[in-house]
């Protein structure tokens, strides 16, 4: 399972890192740093690009700390500010190279081979997770994204639509259509999938 | 595990969120099999919830890139390294012309008090002392080290540096590793006793002035003796002049100039020595009153080595090798012949 980052102490820390407190600082940084470069990797960032800036977001928190204010969550506001770096900062790449106006884009990519290695040591198969993650690949990038941040963070939806600048009806609604494209797709293209789940979770 | 009741109107998405949820979805077990069996024969409108969240758990878990914590806080050095160079360079202080004469009002009256303080400085020499049996090391502002043997004194005046030359007075035993070349000039230190001025350019050599007699012993480098009423001594390592304040013999013999600064190691090191010279020692550095009742033991010589904390030692080892009696009372220590009785 993901790590949940521990988010009980975020505010205490926050308020002591405004204070100027060095290990405060540290600690909101490793709290945070793995949900921030696993964000960043669904936006297509390496693993540099996501870490430049992320150093950008906590530079600037560090320069300014004395005029920050106590955010509603602290897991938010990062979010939000590696989000806004990281997106200009990937579009002004593309857009070097290529003169045209690019998508957002965020894809749910799959990790490594060791998180895939666990579940199939858990019996489910190659094959069978690759028509899983093709079924997410189908959802559009917003419909992605708002899965992603509802699954892996502690954020209301509230916190979701100002991280990604949408409304809440937005959001919801884009939910709501992800989770049904998802079902549907599963049930037409595959119905043995769930078969086999069945069969497997109640052995 | 949550009661049943939780899951009665749960999301797809929050449901898969749930902890316990997912832990049955990525490994699961008999009892967890049987806690969602039962959750879903309770609401069984809840079937198919749970089977959109199996899909979100398996197809989103293995999406997630887990960092070892190195990693972390490898990036975490990364930053501070980019903080610092970033650290602005310190901004000059720019006072505008308005404020001289503030400054200068305030720096007078700063430089009136700070000349004040040093003139009363300088009436109060600085004093290091030590007490019987007591080793001190001392670094003076030179960068010298002095180490003061027992019931020793080491006297100097505060202006130092300023002065231009580096003097102390001693009472007692020391051993002097004086700094060549403070501050870059070469500055001349001298030693005053009773009986002789030590001046010296950079060196190690011992100064003892027990009793009347001041006793040089150079270890390094080189020292000129300034006596009062003899032509200066110039010594070289190894050697050791004695003087004898309001005498005009000086004895001067080479000697094995360690066993002299042995004590500075807490070691007492006698070499042929006479027992009036350890005796005299034994009262000097220990603050001990020991006497002998046969004068004639005086100029026996002893040898040998005791750590220089047990002066008791000493006095047994004597005892046993002069076959005498130590007989304590009050705090005088006496030693005698067997067969006196």
């Amino acid at each position: 399972m993901n790590a949940h980052p521990d988010t009980s102490n975020d505010l205490m820390r926050w308020n002591a890192f405004r204070e100027g407190s060095e290990s405060a600082f540290a600690a909101l940084y490793s709290a945070h740093y793995r949900h921030l470069i696993n964000y960043g990797r669904r936006f297509g960032a390496d693993q540099a690009t996501a870490e430049d800036a992320i150093h950008d977001v906590f530079i600037d928190l560090w320069k300014y700390r004395h005029t920050l204010t106590q955010p509603q969550s602290v897991q938010s506001y990062l979010l939000k500010a590696f989000r806004n770096r990281l997106v200009t900062q990937l579009a002004e790449r593309q857009r070097r190279f290529a003169e045209t106006d690019v998508e957002e884009q965020f894809g749910l990519l799959p990790a490594e081979p060791s998180a895939e290695d666990r579940l199939l040591e858990d019996g489910l198969n190659q094959e069978q997770q690759e028509h899983m993650q093709s079924a997410f690949t189908t959802l559009s990038p917003r419909q992605q994204e708002i899965l992603y941040l509802r699954y892996f963070t502690d954020l209301s939806y509230d916190d979701i639509c100002a991280v990604m600048g949408i409304t809440y009806n937005t959001a919801r609604t884009q939910l709501y259509q992800a989770l049904t494209a998802l079902r549907k797709r599963l049930q037409a293209n595959w119905p043995v999938l769930l078969l086999l789940l069945g069969l497997f979770v109640n052995r | 595990m949550k009661p049943l009741e939780h899951y009665a109107t749960l999301e797809a998405i929050d449901l898969a969120r749930d902890p316990d949820f997912q832990a049955w979805i990525l490994a699961p077990t008999s009892e967890t099999n049987r806690f969602w069996a039962s959750m879903k024969t309770l609401y069984p409108q809840q079937q198919s919830t749970v089977e959109q969240a199996r899909m979100l758990v398996m197809g989103l878990e293995p999406t997630w890139q887990e960092l070892p914590e190195s990693m972390v806080q490898a990036s975490f050095q990364r930053l501070r390294q980019k903080q610092l160079a970033l650290q602005p360079e310190p901004r000059r202080m720019v006072l505008r012309a308005v404020f001289y004469p503030y400054a200068a009002a305030v720096t007078l009256l700063l430089l009136a008090g700070v000349s004040w303080w040093l003139y009363k400085g300088t009436n109060a020499p600085i004093a290091y002392q030590t007490a019987y049996g007591q080793i001190r090391t001392v670094t003076l502002p030179d960068g010298s080290v002095v180490t003061l043997n027992a019931n020793s004194t080491l006297q100097m005046a505060s202006d130092w540096q300023t002065e231009g030359r580096r003097e102390v007075q001693l009472t007692g035993e020391a051993f002097f590793d004086v700094s060549k070349k403070p501050l870059g000039k070469r500055m001349p230190f001298v030693v005053h006793t009773g009986a002789a001025d030590v001046v010296v350019l950079g060196t190690r050599f011992n100064v003892n002035t027990r009793r009347t007699r001041t006793q040089v012993v150079l270890q390094e480098g080189t020292v000129k003796l300034a006596l009062q009423k003899q032509p200066d001594v110039l010594m070289q390592p190894g050697d050791l002049v004695e003087t004898t304040s309001g005498k005009t013999a000086i004895r001067r013999e080479r000697v094995d100039a360690d066993r002299y600064v042995a004590w500075r190691d807490n070691l007492l090191v006698m070499e042929e020595e006479r027992l009036a010279e350890i005796i005299q020692q034994l009262n000097d550095e220990y603050g001990l009153n020991v006497s002998i009742t046969n004068k004639k033991l005086l100029n026996e010589r002893f040898t040998g080595s005791v750590p220089a904390n047990k002066p008791e030692l000493l006095l047994r080892l004597l005892a046993e090798a002069f076959r005498l009696r130590i007989d304590k009372q009050d705090n005088q220590i006496v030693l005698s012949n067997y067969k006196d009785e």
